[in-house]
């Protein structure tokens, strides 16, 4: 059994961007100035995008494809308390490149103003702003750390309506055409496809599927990706679980999207509400949440328990190699 | 070599003064990269904006007219098509298209064919700086209770526009209830040609030149049976309102930099 010589000293010290910092950040209470100090700069980043950040919040209030930008905060919030002993083992004096990728973003952030005038793209660039404060304050591990609620600062800044229909109509005509194939399968159902309005004749009715948005048939993908990085991040996870979850977001957003719309088609062929009402609006989007959930939440359960067997082998290999080291520190003493 | 203390041995340890968690926080909130932060943030949250939008005031491109007019356009110069003889019209407002300069006309093959039922060709121009780069047909033909279908990118010669043909123009095919056609829809923004709104924005924000225009030249074709008739057609009829509108109207690459 051999033991790399180097392996206490990375174990002891938690080298990150200085290993005498590390050492140092350990000391009980060290993290509060650090904190201190990235609120105080994340209050003037917060200044510095306050239009940015007043729009995201209006959209919010009045777009459901955004609304999870209402929960934005708690769910970043959850995520940081659930690595707080993470984020506290890895707080260094911070470093410089962090000011130099903060400058980076306000450079972005000035030419998205002018020349170019890209209302996205410039409130997109609080993302890495928001990074360098962390790398320069708390330095690279802890910016590592942070990456899950840095995802889902992303994710909830409303992307422009006319780029959005642009990107979502692929996927609304399909997720469409899709409803419309099965809900035509259906006894006693004929279903016609017209742009995005499908219109549907069971028995002597006929009705529209009213999904009282405008871009009706690909909402809340943003939102369903949302409670994927949620669910992921909440543990802390290896690696490889994260490359799963991050390859399944995606077909589980478009999956999710699709029941949405069988859901709310299967409401209003069979429960026949008032098309202005929003309770099936309303029904098929909570359904479509809950899967959303449980399907992301299967999918870490899988992982931990299908994997267990070669976790369990690889702590026991630690274990192994743990007692070694401790064997020869032993016989060096 | 590590030093023992005898046993017994009440030799009391040195004071080792812990620093107050007051004189941690000044000496943290001391540090350079807090305050190159600090201060780059606070001179970003007054002066940044303010600054580039009086830049973007200061270098505001100016529009530019076209040399003639879309309603003088010069149907003669599609040599392949030609107006019917009860020709459809569309009203159309410019608060429609968010333009005073467009044009809609409604065209048939000449010789005439039974596969294509009807041909149109829209044409909108922009010169107002100001200008939002308009919704593009995918998303406004669904808006009307249009089905699209089948987007993709194909390219389209044209002659009288040099190096830049053929141009690649988006493509799709429609669906009203029984009604079938195939839309081929191109930019042309201070000469360069697009398939996409993002890339007009791209260009009309570049430095470098004084003025600015944009223009939006899509053709259709309302078809029975094969689309890939209609296809040729529509990138046919493109093909010589691109050359028609590059010749006649459309500013020079000279009156862009005068």
């Amino acid at each position: 059994m051999s033991a790399s010589p180097e392996r206490p000293s990375v174990a002891v010290s938690g080298r990150a961007d200085d290993g005498r910092d590390a050492i140092e950040a350990f000391r009980p209470g060290a993290g509060r100035p650090a904190m201190i100090k990235t609120l105080i700069l994340l209050g003037l980043l917060a200044c510095v995008f306050r239009r940015e950040l007043r729009v995201a919040a209006l959209m919010a209030i009045r777009n459901s494809d955004w609304a999870h930008g209402l929960v934005a905060p708690v769910a970043i919030l959850i995520l940081l308390l659930r690595r707080r002993s993470e984020l506290s083992r890895s707080l260094t004096r911070g470093s410089v490149w962090g000011v130099l990728l903060l400058l980076f973003s306000l450079g972005l952030f000035a030419a998205t103003i002018w020349p170019y005038d890209y209302a996205y793209p410039r409130a997109v660039t609080l993302v890495p702003a928001a990074a360098g404060v962390i790398l320069a304050t708390c330095g690279r591990r802890v910016l590592l750390h942070s990456v899950p609620a840095l995802l889902l600062l992303l994710l909830s800044i409303p992307i422009g309506q006319r780029a959005y229909a642009a990107l979502v109509i692929r996927t609304e005509t399909t997720t469409l055409s899709a409803a419309r194939f099965v809900l035509d399968r259906l006894p006693g159902v004929a279903l016609n496809l017209d742009g995005p309005d499908l219109r549907f004749t069971a028995g002597n009715l006929t009705g529209i599927v009213a999904l009282g948005q405008t871009r009706h048939g690909a909402s809340y993908l943003v939102t369903y990706v949302f409670i994927g990085v949620l669910v992921a991040f909440v543990r802390v996870r290896l690696i490889w679980q994260i490359i799963v979850f991050a390859m399944a977001a995606a077909p589980v957003a478009f999956l999710c999207n699709f029941l949405r719309v069988l859901t709310a088609g299967a409401i209003a062929i069979y429960a026949r509400p008032d098309p202005v009402s929003p309770v099936s609006r309303f029904v098929a989007a909570s359904v479509s949440f809950a899967l959303a959930y449980s399907i992301f939440v299967l999918i870490g359960w899988l992982m931990s328990r299908l994997f267990i067997e070669d976790t369990d082998a690889e702590d026991q290999d630690e274990n192994t190699d743990a007692a070694g080291l401790d064997e020869t520190a032993a016989g060096r003493a | 070599m590590r030093t023992q203390t005898p046993p017994g041995s009440t030799k009391p340890r040195p004071a080792v003064r812990e620093p107050r968690a007051r004189d941690s926080l000044a000496r943290s909130l001391r540090s350079p990269a807090f305050l190159s932060c600090a201060v780059l943030l606070a001179v970003s949250a007054v002066g940044l904006r303010p600054a580039m939008e009086s830049l973007a005031r200061s270098y505001s491109k100016e529009p530019i007219p076209l040399r003639r007019l879309l309603s003088d356009f010069d149907v003669a110069a599609l040599h392949s098509f030609r107006v019917p003889d009860d020709p459809f019209r569309l009203e159309i407002s410019p608060a429609d298209v968010g333009t005073e300069h467009y044009l809609w006309l409604d065209l048939e093959e000449n010789p005439k064919s039974d596969l294509v039922q009807a041909l149109w060709l829209v044409v909108t121009y922009y010169s107002d700086p100001r200008d939002k780069v308009p919704h593009t047909p995918e998303v406004c033909y669904r808006q009307m209770g249009t089905t699209v279908e089948n987007l993709a990118t194909v390219p389209v010669e044209a002659s009288g526009i040099g190096a830049r043909s053929p141009v690649r123009a988006s493509r799709m095919d429609l669906v009203q209830g029984d009604r079938r056609g195939v839309l081929v829809y191109v930019f042309c923004a201070n000469g360069d040609y697009y398939y996409d709104r993002e890339q007009v924005r791209w260009r009309i924000g570049t430095p470098g030149d004084r003025y600015v225009y944009f223009s939006k030249i899509e053709a259709i074709a309302w078809h029975v049976g094969d689309a890939a008739y209609a296809e040729e057609a529509v990138k046919k009829l493109l093909s010589e309102a691109l050359t028609a509108l590059a010749a006649e109207h459309f500013p020079t690459d000279a009156d862009l930099r005068h």
